[in-house]
């Protein structure tokens, strides 16, 4: 594949000679089809696409494109019909409900457009759910929350419920529970979507600084453009098929000039 | 992975906590069915315990010979009463002359008595009775003495009074020794029964007695005069040796008492022949009867209960789709998802189970208050509610539990 190539050289190139890192998302010809009734509609049609460590990326396309299947199944959350999908160097597209769960927990960091907290449950304990089905002890738990929730800027706000916390303050939560297990990627599924444009920048500049200085590899999925010039590779996905990969030449940058809340890492 | 039971029932009773109401209105099917459980077995216990008591309190392995024919009712209770035979003290001496394996034995002939001391009266029973009666009936006096073989021999006017007497007539003052009159006739008071209680045949203190031969030659010569000259007795009382000879026994008496009473071979006896153990089934019948009744309101209420719980667990999961898929997004396994509302459902179910035996104990304990036993609220039973309620939970969260667990993450997260 045409794409495939090119960003395999890419980050080859970046890699300045250096032996190619193994790639956190390898996805081999993928297809997903859906049965509706007797009717077979195609939603991917064969997508390959390698994602490396550290990398900062948006899917686009619009609605209908296949976007949508194409991130459940990199967020094993649903299955590929045919083709493999390598997360992490595992192959997860044969796994069974429980063995996917674990993956999820371990290598999966989910932000979704609507945020997605637990109602009548602190911003901590938000957090900390996911180390509960890691089967983490309660100490470490809290330790780990509280530290991920500083790292989003939210030290002061650990007892918060999410009905007291602003839109972006509410997403900051839900980054600190993407993150808090140390996943091998971070997914975010229209992030901005529900926020106003300055609420938007701060999670935006939040994620390029998870990336930057913590080298977390981030997949945006958006048909955002503004949220996609803030990344530095645009993967374009139209019918079922992936039709662009391109770097980002001059990606935008979210985060004003003075610091934001300090990152603890 | 496993999410320790500590974190699931703590996220059970977040869950429960945030729909209060819910989860009241909810549990109370299963706690009136749990305070039913309860209640029905510290009461059926204590009315076990009390009716083997009064049966022991009068005395064991006691035998009463009364006259007619009393009508086993149709669920082996005692029924209406027959003939008017009666029984003789002739009767009692041929019994005890010819039956064996009786220990001890005694006759009383019973009827009523005005008792008056200075101004006070009391309308109370007079049994005249052998000296025997008060080992055969297990009942002392509590002070002073009983009828002795002496008074019997002189017919003296001499009585034993009951407690319930004892108070009316002498709510302060010592009886021993006063004179009391009972229908007009005076009486030396000797001594003092022993408190007995009420029972279910009721109140056994209102009673004095007399010698046997004072009541049915002075007290009550008429009423005690049978056509045949021979003097009445109300009851005959044995005491056998041990409850394997009682068959043997009551044979026995009933072939000297069928021909003493000259009955032809097809006539119904003119005497009944109670035996304790016969009156113990009788209750006991009667007891697991009403044992089955309330524990069927006890399983419908349960069940009830159990389907309001697998309603509003539905309901629960429906309410909550976005938070399954949020879940399982973050990585709880189909089985870490089933267990937390399982869990719930099982807490659900035992807060409610909780309270049922705070209502039970409550329900059991208030009862006893208006009737004579006390309610035993045995470890057991409540063991038994728990278990019945946390069973309740288990088998009615468990559909509603596996119908979370198979939740579609994606569409649970796309579900508004």
């Amino acid at each position: 594949m045409v794409a495939e190539a090119i960003v395999s050289s890419r980050v080859a190139g970046e890699q300045n000679g250096k032996p190619e890192p193994m790639p956190v998302i390898d996805v081999r010809n993928v297809t997903k089809i859906y049965k509706m009734g007797d009717i077979e509609v195609p939603a991917l049609r064969g997508v390959s696409l390698k994602i490396y460590p550290g990398e900062l990326v948006a899917i686009m396309g619009p609605s209908g494109s296949g976007k949508s299947t194409l991130m459940n199944i990199l967020g094993c959350l649903d299955q590929p019909t045919s083709g493999s999908y390598f997360l992490d160097g595992l192959d997860v597209s044969k796994l069974n409900d429980s063995k996917l769960a674990e993956i999820r927990n371990r290598k999966i960091g989910f932000v979704f457009q609507s945020f997605n907290l637990l109602r009548r449950t602190s911003a901590i304990e938000n957090v900390e759910q996911p180390l509960i089905y890691a089967g983490v002890k309660a100490k470490e738990r809290r330790a780990r929350a509280k530290a991920a929730l500083e790292a989003v800027g939210l030290g002061n706000r650990l007892d918060h419920h999410p009905n007291e916390l602003s839109g972006g303050q509410q997403q900051r939560v839900a980054i600190a529970r993407a993150l808090v297990n140390n996943p091998a990627i971070i997914l975010a599924d229209e992030p901005t979507g529900n926020l106003d444009s300055k609420s938007g920048a701060e999670i935006m500049c939040i994620f390029q600084r998870l990336n930057m200085e913590r080298g977390d590899t981030v997949i945006f999925v958006t048909h955002d453009p503004r949220i996609a010039a803030h990344t530095r590779r645009i993967i374009r996905i139209a019918d079922g098929l992936i039709v662009g990969d391109e770097p980002v030449a001059d990606p935008l940058m979210a985060c004003p000039d003075q610091p934001l809340p300090d990152f603890k890492h | 992975m496993n999410i320790g039971i500590a974190e699931a029932i703590g996220l059970a009773l977040r869950a429960i906590g945030a729909n209060r109401l819910r989860a009241f209105l909810t549990l109370i099917g299963i706690s009136i069915g749990i305070s039913a459980v309860i209640a029905l077995l510290s009461i059926g216990t204590g009315v076990q315990d009390y009716i083997n008591n009064q049966f022991t309190s009068a005395g064991t392995n006691l035998l009463g010979i009364v006259p007619g024919r009393i009508q086993r009712g149709p669920g082996g209770g005692p029924g209406s009463f027959g003939s008017s035979a009666f029984l003789t003290l002739g009767d009692y001496r041929a019994v005890v002359a010819n039956v064996s394996n009786i220990e001890a034995h005694a006759a009383d002939f019973t009827s009523t008595g005005n008792f008056a001391y200075e101004s006070r009266t009391s309308q109370v029973q007079v049994s005249g009775v052998t000296p025997s009666f008060s080992q055969v009936r297990n009942w002392r006096p509590s002070i002073g003495r009983f009828i002795e073989e002496a008074d019997n021999t002189s017919r003296s006017r001499v009585v034993v009074l009951g407690q319930t007497v004892r108070k009316d007539l002498f709510p302060e003052e010592d009886p021993i020794g006063k004179q009391v009159k009972i229908n007009g006739l005076p009486f030396r008071v000797i001594g003092v029964m022993e408190e007995k209680g009420a029972s279910f045949l009721g109140d056994q203190d209102a009673i004095a007695f007399i010698p046997l031969s004072t009541a049915q030659e002075r007290l009550f010569p008429q009423l005690a005069q049978a056509q045949t000259g021979d003097r009445i007795v109300s009851t005959i009382y044995l005491q056998v040796t041990s409850d394997a000879v009682r068959p043997q026994v009551e044979a026995d008496v009933r072939e000297i008492l069928r021909e003493r009473h000259r009955l032809a071979p097809d006539d119904e006896d003119d005497f009944s022949i109670i035996s304790q153990t016969e009156l113990l089934e009788t209750f006991g019948a009667v007891t697991s009867v009403l044992t089955l009744f309330l524990g069927a309101i006890a399983a419908i209420s349960l069940l009830v209960g159990g389907i309001g719980i697998m309603n509003i667990m539905l309901v629960s999961v429906t309410e909550r789709t976005r938070e399954i898929g949020l879940r399982k997004a973050i990585g709880a396994t189909p089985a870490a998802i089933q267990g937390q509302f399982l869990i719930e459902a099982v807490v659900l179910s035992m807060i409610g189970g909780l309270f049922g035996i705070l209502l039970g104990v409550g329900l059991a304990l208030g009862v006893t208050r208006f009737v004579d036993f006390d309610a035993i609220v045995q470890p057991q039973a409540v063991v038994l509610a728990v278990g019945f309620s946390a069973a309740v939970g288990l088998f009615f969260g468990l559909y509603p539990a596996r119908r979370a667990s198979k939740l579609n993450p994606i569409e649970a997260l796309r579900f508004e």
